[in-house]
């Protein structure tokens, strides 16, 4: 059984309350999004800006309302549920933000922020229970002990990205969404942060929906793949497949971005040209479709569906076939 | 820490002297022979004269602005010219009015502010938030001496709530604070409004909320403790305001304390009384300021251990 | 021997008869709540001369002879006194045991420093002017001596005073505020400081005046009338403005309101339930336009009639709300000596038009009218008074100024062209209004009362022939004689007689109308308790 089950999930955002009365227009942020992550497994979950990553993060551990659809954790549904019982299943789903300069409460210290996890769940029988448990979290994320007493403001981004790991990490939860946990960072940071997140894994078996827009971050780390546009996945699969074989344009366009170490490789960069259509008014027919380079008349007419082309790899692109993106 | 603090304190004492100068000069400039006030309707000009002499009234103004500095700098304040009686001492008994009125008007307006600020901010966009937003515009709009007046005919008169005027127990500050209190209330509300709003957006809401926190814990313990320190710093800048307001509410109620001193004098063009009013005053406004400097630098934790 | 049915028949009424005049007796204690809208300059009885700050110094300060609600003047702290066949001697006889509040005997030493504490020009006593025919006073007054010769204690008990001319009015005149005594040792010890908690011989002292702020009075240990300090303490609020006194008033929270505005007026008298709040009480007084008798224009008779001419008076009265009648004459009505007959200079515009073109004046004239507003109804009559005015051609620019300002501006010689100012009676005697104002002879530079500066030898040598008459119906004919001469001479215009509007709570009980204090406070008891 899969540890969280995503089923035909819906955010839509008002644009503007008017004074009186219903919003006439709304943001499509998530547009009928279905997935799943199982226990242990690690999913990346790629886009560009506004294509609704982090509104399906938040939305997956229900910290924003969906507008519709299940969400189905460990075979409970939890998106009936809200108040003191929706907050007692918190344990088992936490967050990674990606801002670690505002994401740490600034007027408390280290200590209060992940004792204040342990307090909420009654993990710790104690003011000096929790004080020891603080510490070893701290050894765990690879900070020192001596940090527990300090304020936000007194460690550095990486450090404050261990911080905000260790107090997911404080209520021994079965799923961590990583919200670009490593945008923000310095590239000789990130690459630290990624494999503390990948040994707590091996070490305590947390699932992760890791969410960014950087491909080759998300490759090193993730099974399985998904990839969002515009609210909708447009592909999925196992990670080295999708890589290898990317069955969807707009895959391809990402995947040629990315920088390879080679300077003598010669490879086909793909340009997509304009801008990212607004979310407000979808284009019809394929949401791509304005940008793509294939793109046929059928295109701006029919939404295509998630087929699936290989085993465990699934595109949603009217000309997709099993042999294309081959490499 | 220190040098700030002892640069801070130079720019202090810069102030006060200015307005020490300032005000000297501009009670001076208006026309009238305060010797006549001193001395009554019937004195004979020789009493004039001699009053002349007495405080220097014939010698030109800068050497006059020198006498003065200078007791001011002895902590003499001088005597009323119409009562004789020592200014400090005018000043100091009604003190404890003004500072009784003010505070509860204080403790009113921020007991109505928070919550509404804190509500509306959780609450934004609801016809909850809109409704405190006309009110609060309407709040910041009201002339303060309309509002005094207003509410002490409908509620004291009319009504017989409250005491109409004077001031002989509790009960007589509690309509000149509660009108002090609604001509603020409205700021102070959309105040902790932004800020709540400010800080409910900020990461580590989110965070606390994915923590499984209360929704109670999530506002109050993460959100206004955050939200309230730049509102702790306007009200300790607002006490200036403060006084401009209570000198109305004094008068329409006819509260004894500093207010009333202060219109008084100007009519009876009591020069000593007007520059004490007004040195208090300034002294007050400059000390506020000086309080919350220190104090945000202690409350806001990322500032103090910067320092 | 009487039966025993007698007997209890007897006790029985006698009960019945102390029952019924117990309803009649005054309650002790209480607290009496007073308001003035700003602060009195003092309290020294020496000082104080307007009717307001009167009625707080006599809760305080008494003296030998008062007058009763007949205008008659009769003994208080004195036991009788007479009066020399030459007129010029008083000797007043004290009444042993009256006490100051701090227990010591009053003797006539006593008011022998009090009386020259106000002919001191040290203290600018405004009743100097009417005590400096004491013989001796020049002398002192110029230094040449340290004491006044005409005022001895030959005994204990009994007080001497000599004056330099025969005086009818000196005993009335002891009977004003000026005269109450004052203790010595305090004064002197003390100095300025003293009135600030002073004491005298009356029922209540001052125990506490914040300046600006409140003034408290307490029953002193020493009452020494029978039908006087009844409540426990007397409280004055400074601050606030008579309207929202009037307010209070309503809503129980002060006790009496002087001078209540207009409006107020109009609007509790039409109210069933707060009507008998309202007491506009009467008194001998007029209002006078006083023209400057010295200075062009009004050195000009004709110009001075038209005027008198030019005004409406009885429009004036109902600006007042009828809390005023217009004027009759110089002397009011309530005044002995009052003449119903007398003639004033009517109405009449075309005429005043004409005698402005007789004068010199076709195209009209212009002066400044100074007012004050210390009663709120003078505000509104000048400006009647200015439309009437320019109805003629007469262009009067209002000036107003501080009641204080005013009487000193008055005061001085040549200085107002025109001055709107009240007079009500320091005395029931005529000499009071036409001796006073218009006595030539009584012309200062400074601090002189002939507010008017009007010089008629005729009139000064009727005036101080009228003085020395004391068959009191000879000496009204008199002056009413005189007043004839002097309304035609117009060096004044007597506008209206005005009652002063006082509104007084029904929880007060012993309110008498006095003829020339108004009130007698010291007099009143608490009759309910307040409503709170």
């Amino acid at each position: 059984m899969n540890l969280l089950a995503i089923e035909n999930l819906k955010v839509h955002f008002p644009v503007r309350q008017p004074f009186i009365g219903r919003a006439k227009e709304f943001v499509h942020a998530v547009d009928d999004v279905n997935f799943t992550i199982a226990a242990g497994e690690t999913v990346g979950l790629v886009g560009e800006s506004g294509c609704g990553k982090t509104t399906l993060g938040r939305a997956a551990i229900k910290l924003i309302e969906p507008t519709s659809g299940r969400i189905v954790f460990d075979g409970e549904e939890i998106g009936a549920l809200s108040g003191a019982e929706l907050r007692a299943r918190r344990r088992r789903f936490q967050m990674v933000f990606q801002d670690p300069y505002g994401s740490l409460d600034p007027r408390l210290t280290v200590a209060d922020i992940i004792g204040e996890a342990l307090e909420i769940h009654g993990l710790a029988s104690g003011a000096t229970e929790r004080r020891r448990r603080v510490e070893v979290l701290l050894k765990q994320v690879g900070l020192d002990s001596s940090h527990a007493s300090r304020l936000p403001h007194q460690f550095s981004g990486g450090q404050r990205q261990r911080i905000g790991i260790a107090r997911a990490l404080a209520v021994e939860p079965r799923l961590i969404v990583c919200d670009e946990p490593v945008s923000a960072l310095d590239v000789s940071v990130q690459a630290q942060i990624i494999n503390l997140l990948q040994d707590l894994q091996r070490e305590h078996g947390i699932a992760y929906l890791f969410v960014a827009h950087d491909l080759a971050v998300v490759k090193h780390i993730s099974r399985r793949i998904l990839v969002m546009y515009l609210g909708r996945i447009v592909e999925s699969g196992e990670a080295k497949s999708l890589c290898r074989s990317p069955k969807h344009p707009y895959t391809q366009a990402l995947l040629s971005a990315v920088p390879v170490v080679d300077p003598d490789s010669k490879r086909q960069r793909i340009l997509l040209a304009g801008d990212v259509p607004s979310p407000i008014h979808p284009p019809g027919g394929c949401p791509f479709h304005p940008r793509c380079p294939i793109a046929e008349a059928r295109c701006k007419t029919e939404v295509p569906a998630l087929r699936e082309l290989e085993p465990g790899h699934l595109a949603a692109c009217h000309l997709a076939t099993a042999e294309t993106g081959g490499q | 820490m220190l040098f700030r603090l002892s640069s801070r304190l130079f720019w202090s004492a810069v102030t006060l002297l200015g307005t020490a100068v300032l005000t000297f000069l501009l009670v001076n400039a208006v026309p009238g022979d305060v010797a006549r006030v001193i001395a009554g309707p019937k004195a004979s000009a020789d009493v004039i004269k001699a009053i002349h002499t007495k405080f220097h009234l014939d010698e030109p103004i800068w050497k006059r602005l020198g006498y003065h500095l200078n007791d001011l700098a002895h902590g003499d304040l001088g005597q009323s010219f119409v009562t004789e009686q020592p200014v400090a001492e005018a000043i100091l008994t009604r003190l404890p009015t003004t500072a009784a009125v003010s505070a509860l008007a204080i403790v009113m307006w921020m007991l109505l502010a928070v919550p509404l600020g804190v509500l509306t901010a959780k609450y934004s966009g609801s016809w909850f938030d809109r409704i405190v937003l006309v009110l609060s515009t309407l709040s910041l709009s009201l002339p303060a001496f309309w509002l005094a007046r207003m509410l002490q005919y409908s509620l004291s008169y009319k009504l017989g709530w409250f005491p109409v005027a004077g001031f002989r127990g509790f009960s007589h500050l509690l309509l000149p604070a509660a009108t002090l209190a609604l001509l603020t209330v409205g700021y102070y509300a959309r105040l902790v409004h932004s800020n709540m709003t400010e800080v409910l957006n900020s990461p580590y809401i989110r965070a606390a909320r994915a923590k499984g926190a209360s929704e109670t814990a999530v506002l109050f313990k993460h959100g206004l403790r955050n939200a309230m320190i730049p509102v702790i710093t306007v009200l300790g800048m607002d006490v200036a305001g403060l006084l401009g307001g209570v000198l109305f509410v004094e008068n329409v109620f006819a509260l004894p304390g500093i207010g009333t001193l202060a219109v008084q004098s100007v009519f009876n063009l009591d020069v000593p009384v007007i520059m004490g009013t007004v040195m208090f005053s300034a002294v007050i406004v400059v000390g506020a300021n000086l309080v919350v400097d220190v104090l945000y630098r202690w409350i806001d934790p990322r500032i103090k251990s910067a320092a | 021997m009487i039966s025993t049915r007698d007997f209890i028949a007897m006790i029985g009424t006698l009960l019945l008869a102390t029952s019924l005049f117990a309803a009649e007796v005054p309650n002790n204690g209480g607290v009496l709540r007073l308001a003035r809208a700003a602060d009195m300059q003092s309290m020294d009885p020496a000082i104080c001369y307007d009717m307001e700050a009167l009625l707080l110094a006599r809760l305080v300060f008494q003296g030998l002879v008062d007058f009763d609600e007949n205008s008659k003047l009769f003994p208080k702290q004195a036991i009788d006194w007479n009066i020399s066949t030459d007129r010029k001697t008083y000797t007043f006889h004290l009444r042993p045991g009256v006490r100051f509040a701090n227990g010591r005997e009053v003797e006539a030493s006593d008011y022998v420093y009090s009386l020259q504490r106000i002919i001191d020009p040290k203290n600018q006593s405004p009743g100097e002017s009417f005590f400096n025919g004491i013989a001796g006073a020049k002398d002192f007054q110029k230094g040449n001596t340290n004491i006044i010769t005409g005022l001895r204690a030959p005994e204990k008990h009994t007080l001497e005073i000599e004056l330099s001319e025969p005086d009818f009015a000196f005993e009335f005149k002891m009977a004003m505020t000026f005269a109450c005594a004052v203790p010595k040792e305090a004064v002197e010890a003390e100095g300025n400081k003293f009135w600030l908690h002073g004491f005298g011989t009356g029922p209540y002292q001052l125990t506490k005046w914040t300046r600006g702020l409140k003034m408290q009075f307490v029953r002193s240990p020493q009452v020494n009338q029978q039908n006087e300090g009844y409540f426990d303490r007397v409280e004055v609020m400074i601050g606030g403005d008579r309207a929202l006194h009037a307010m209070m008033l309503e809503r129980d929270e002060l006790d009496m309101v002087y001078l209540a505005q207009v409006p107020d007026i109009v609007r509790l008298s039409r109210d069933p339930r707060m009507k008998e709040v309202v007491h506009p009480l009467d008194q001998a007084s007029t209002d006078f336009l006083y023209l400057n008798n010295e200075l062009p224009p009004f050195n000009n008779l004709k110009v001075r009639q038209a005027v008198n001419h030019a005004i409406d008076k009885e429009r004036l009265v109902k600006l007042t709300a009828h809390t005023a009648v217009a004027a009759r004459g110089i002397i009011p009505p309530l005044m002995l000596g009052f003449n119903p007959e007398q003639k004033m200079l009517e109405y009449n515009p075309e005429k005043a038009k004409r005698l402005l073109r007789e004068a010199g004046y076709p195209d009209g004239l212009s002066f400044a009218l100074w007012y004050s507003e210390e009663d709120p109804r003078w505000g509104r009559i000048v400006v009647a008074i200015e439309s009437d005015l320019r109805e003629v051609g007469i262009t009067a620019q209002l000036k107003k100024i501080t009641m204080s300002a005013i009487m000193t501006a008055l005061q001085t010689r040549k200085s107002v062209p025109c001055g709107y100012l009240g007079w009500s009676q320091d005395y029931p005697d005529p000499s009071n209004f036409l001796d006073v104002l218009f006595n030539g002879t009584r012309i200062q530079d400074f601090g002189g009362n002939n507010f008017a500066y009007y010089d008629n030898p005729t009139v000064n040598q009727l005036l101080a022939e009228a003085d020395r008459i004391s068959i009191p119906s000879e000496r009204y004919h008199q002056y009413q004689q005189i007043e004839k001469i002097i309304l035609q001479d117009a060096p004044v215009v007597p506008l209206v007689h005005s009652a002063v509007p006082v509104l007084i709570s029904s929880r007060i009980g012993g309110l008498r109308l006095h003829p020339v204090w108004l009130m007698q406070l010291e007099q009143w008891w608490l009759a309910n308790e307040p409503k709170k």
